[in-house]
């Protein structure tokens, strides 16, 4: 530590001051301020003389500040103190600290104490109360602490996922003299960060103007940053220990010194992204694609490079996919990265080299590689894509083991991912309230061709009965078929005949009429049965005479005239007998 | 009889049903439109509304399920391929999506399947007893007109006779299977969990003791009802929840 002596001898005569009195005195340019008003506010460290004259030796003073809360400090130093002799019954001030004010607040302020400290002894001023009024609106307020500050500059506030902005540390010094001495840099948290090298000789520094007030610029640092995910991310604030004002004969005082936090906004890229997208953003992307061969064998390799040119986040692709065939093996890429950091972004081209090995022969197609990127320029998606190929794979050469016995496995096919599968398109659907089967109404349907068949069959029984009893209208119409056949014995002149066969006709009729078999037939059966059903008498006797007469036939001579009357009888009687029975 | 009366009234149920069969096939085909362009929300609602218009087939809840798939419904996407089996137990395609949505179901349950014979039978009729009941109807009809002619030939051909004993019995197999596709799938004994988490207590009542904790999309089978509670059993333990908690199958 530099150390230095400071003799103050007054007056002509080595005289010992026994009894010094050093008190600090405060002087204020104005009181009550405006907001962003300059004032001058100082303090002075004095001590009273006596008999016109003092003396002290010391070896430097030393100021504890206070701290002004929100009132911007301007400018700050030590005035040159002069020895200076107070005409008017003035004391003689030893030292004098001034501070350039800006109230930037409306409201009363507080200032602290300040302390001088001189000889291991401690000075101390009263507390300086300033009230804050309205002030001018026009006036033009520059930042806390202004002689020394830090600041986090971000070219760019706003970014997308993946897109990259500038961020300087920049020291800003009114002082000519300042030196870092500790400093802390925070990482920040969802942001990829690449620092950029600032050369063997540094970053240039730079003069700058603000607010009339004349800085020396230092680029502390300058980092590329990139979006990583979608939010805000507030860079945390950097703090600096600095040493101010170091001269020959002080160190200077220390100061930490904070940066203001700013914030970056990671917008999303725009949704519905290309095929082949791989959350590259930038400018002027372009892609080559080199197929070492179109020709080759099995198990020979194939090497696909592909080059992707651009400015951008190419540090962070790590593939461009490649679609290839099952049978083909494919291998990790071997990259090459030949990306350049600069303030202005990353640019440059990576290559990858793919190695791959068609296992089987024959002629595959490798399809199209697409890679897509977001292009800051135009604002929206672009895809690259480099045309598919044919590759003629020929048969490996020799059977070695190796590719023989990879020819020969036999691979499952490989579910490539499990998904739901998809929705049908038909469907046959059905009210609920569709309820006709199990109703009564199906039941009663189903029920419909047993009744129907049980009639049937009913109907079929009762047919073939009444088909075994012979009618009567039958048995008349039969009798009279037959009394035809007689007539034609008759014509013939073979009245015997036409007698019997006229007999036959009756005794049948008879048979069906009094429901008796032939053989019971005789005089009182019929007669008793044909009274019974109501045949007139008449004709019961008519009908006795015709069989008398047939039976007479039979055995005597007869005339055929006396044969077709009987003929015709023998139709009356059975029309007659006819209607009453039934 | 009132036969021709009651064939009028089918006739009429027939013709308004067909109408309305027709707007829901519509809306059936929309869905699918919706879903094949990834609008899986707006294909959720138009199954859910031929759902709501008393209309359902295996394949509209499977539909439906892979919905609420695609959405994250996981509770959903359960229930509605739960209910397309429900139907058609022999359905592949939702056992699959099934499957794979229990997978996202936190509970685990070791799986029981108790389907045999009647599982491929309905796969092959699709669930469609209704089908079936009018394969029987027409067999039976068959068999009716094939036994008049048997009855009604005067050479009784015996032709006649085993044809119409054939259809009988084609008949009554369908009969027989239409009926147990209908008891299966009418009667629903399963109940998915649709809350995030829910309590399963030891009593039906919210102030006895918490027999054990399903979440979402988790089935439990109902044992018996009482008022708003289900008696209910998830991997052989037992307890009561809340019906609102649950959507039946």
């Amino acid at each position: 530590m530099m150390r230095s002596w400071f003799l103050v001898v007054i007056g002509f005569y080595l005289h010992t001051v026994v009894a010094q009195e050093i008190y600090v005195d405060i002087q204020c340019s104005n009181a009550y301020p405006g907001v962003g008003e300059q004032i001058k506010l100082s303090y002075v460290l004095k001590m009273k003389m006596q008999n016109g004259m003092a003396s002290i030796s010391h070896s430097g003073i030393k100021v504890k500040k206070p701290s002004f809360g929100n009132i911007n400090v301007l400018q700050e130093g030590t005035e040159s103190s002069m020895f200076s002799f107070g005409n008017m019954g003035g004391d003689m001030q030893l030292s004098k600290y001034s501070f350039i004010l800006q109230p930037t607040a409306k409201g009363k302020v507080t200032i602290d104490a300040l302390t001088f400290i001189m000889n291991g002894k401690e000075y101390t001023s009263k507390p300086m109360v300033i009230t804050v009024g309205e002030g001018d609106p026009n006036l033009k307020i520059v930042p806390q602490n202004a002689n020394l500050f830090v600041r986090i500059e971000v070219a760019k506030p706003e970014i997308y996922v993946g897109e990259h902005t500038l961020v300087t540390y920049k020291l800003y010094s009114h002082y000519s003299n300042v030196s870092v001495q500790n400093y802390d840099f925070p990482m920040a948290k969802g942001l990829w960060t690449e620092e950029i090298s600032p050369g063997k000789q540094g970053w240039p520094q730079t003069q700058e103007n603000i607010g009339g007030k004349g800085y020396l610029v230092v680029p502390l640092k300058k980092e590329i940053v990139f979006g990583r995910a979608v939010g805000n991310v507030q860079l945390p604030a950097i703090s600096l220990d600095m040493l101010v004002g170091g001269s020959v004969f002080s160190p200077g005082s220390k100061e930490t010194i904070k940066s203001n936090a700013p914030t970056i906004q990671v917008k999303s890229l725009p949704a519905n992204a290309p095929n082949g997208f791989t959350n590259q953003v930038g400018k002027g992307y372009k892609m080559e694609v080199n197929y070492s061969t179109q020709e080759l064998k099995a198990n020979e390799p194939l090497d696909i490079k592909i080059k992707i040119t651009g400015e951008g986040n190419l540090r962070q692709l790590e593939e461009v996919p490649l679609q290839l065939p099952k049978d083909f093996e494919q291998y990790d890429a071997e990259i090459t990265d030949n990306t350049k950091l600069s303030p202005s972004g990353i640019g440059g081209s990576k290559q990858f080299n793919y190695l791959v090995i068609p296992r089987h022969h024959g002629t595959f197609e490798l399809p199209e590689i697409v890679f897509s990127y977001y292009d800051l320029n135009a604002k929206k998606y672009i895809t690259l894509t480099s045309p598919g190929v044919t590759v003629n794979v020929l048969k490996g050469e020799g059977n070695t083991a190796f590719s023989g016995n990879l020819n020969m496995t036999k691979t499952d096919v490989e579910l490539l991912n499990t998904d739901i599968r998809h929705i049908h398109y038909t469907s046959n659907l059905r009210s609920v309230e569709d309820t006709f089967f199990g109703s009564i109404g199906y039941w009663s349907l189903l029920s419909l061709p047993f009744l129907w068949l049980g009639g049937i069959f009913l109907y079929g029984t009762f047919q073939r009965e009444e088909a075994t009893k012979p009618s009567q209208k039958k048995a008349s119409k039969t009798a009279i078929k037959l009394l035809a056949e007689a007539q034609k014995q008759l014509e013939k002149g073979d009245d015997k005949a036409c007698y019997s066969a006229m007999d036959k006709a009756i005794s049948d009729f008879l048979s069906v009429s009094c429901q008796l078999p032939v053989a019971e037939l005789n005089r009182t059966t019929i007669d008793t049965n044909l009274r019974a059903k109501g045949v007139p008498e008449e004709t019961i006797q008519q009908l006795n005479q015709l069989l008398e007469d047939c039976a007479m036939a039979r055995f005597a001579p007869t005339s055929v005239q006396g044969a077709s009357l009987s003929m015709r009888q023998a139709i009356e009687i059975i029309k007659t007998i006819e209607k009453y029975v039934k | 009889m009132s036969s021709k009366r009651y064939l009028l009234v089918l006739m009429m149920g027939l013709v308004s049903t067909s109408m309305a069969w027709s707007n829901v096939a519509v809306w059936f085909e929309q869905a699918n439109k919706h879903y094949d362009v990834g609008e899986y929300e707006e294909a959720f609602q138009l199954y859910d509304s031929i759902e709501k218009m008393q209309f359902q087939s295996a394949e509209l809840f499977y539909n439906k399920g892979n919905c609420a798939y695609k959405l994250g419904w996981t509770a959903q996407a359960v229930l509605n391929f739960e209910k397309a089996l429900r139907i058609n137990p022999g359905f592949e395609d939702a056992q699959h999506n099934l499957a794979l949505a229990n997978d996202q179901v936190a509970d685990k349950r070791s799986e029981v399947q108790q389907k045999g014979v009647l599982t491929w039978m309905s796969a092959f009729f699709n669930g469609n007893y209704q089908l079936l009941g009018n394969i029987t109807l027409i067999s039976l009809m068959l068999f009716g007109v094939l036994g008049s002619i048997y009855l009604l030939s005067k050479n009784r051909s015996r032709v006649w006779m085993r044809l119409g004993i054939v259809s009988l019995i084609i008949g009554g197999m369908a009969l027989a299977l239409a009926v147990l596709i209908l008891r299966t799938s009418s009667q629903s004994n399963g109940a998915i969990i649709m809350e995030p988490v829910i309590t399963i207590y030891n009593e039906p009542s919210e102030n006895s003791s918490a027999a054990f904790i399903l979440h979402e999309g988790s089935r439990v089978d109902i044992l018996e009802e009482l008022e708003h509670w289900f008696k209910v059993t998830f991997d052989k333990k037992v307890g009561w929840i809340a019906k609102t908690s649950v959507a039946v199958i």
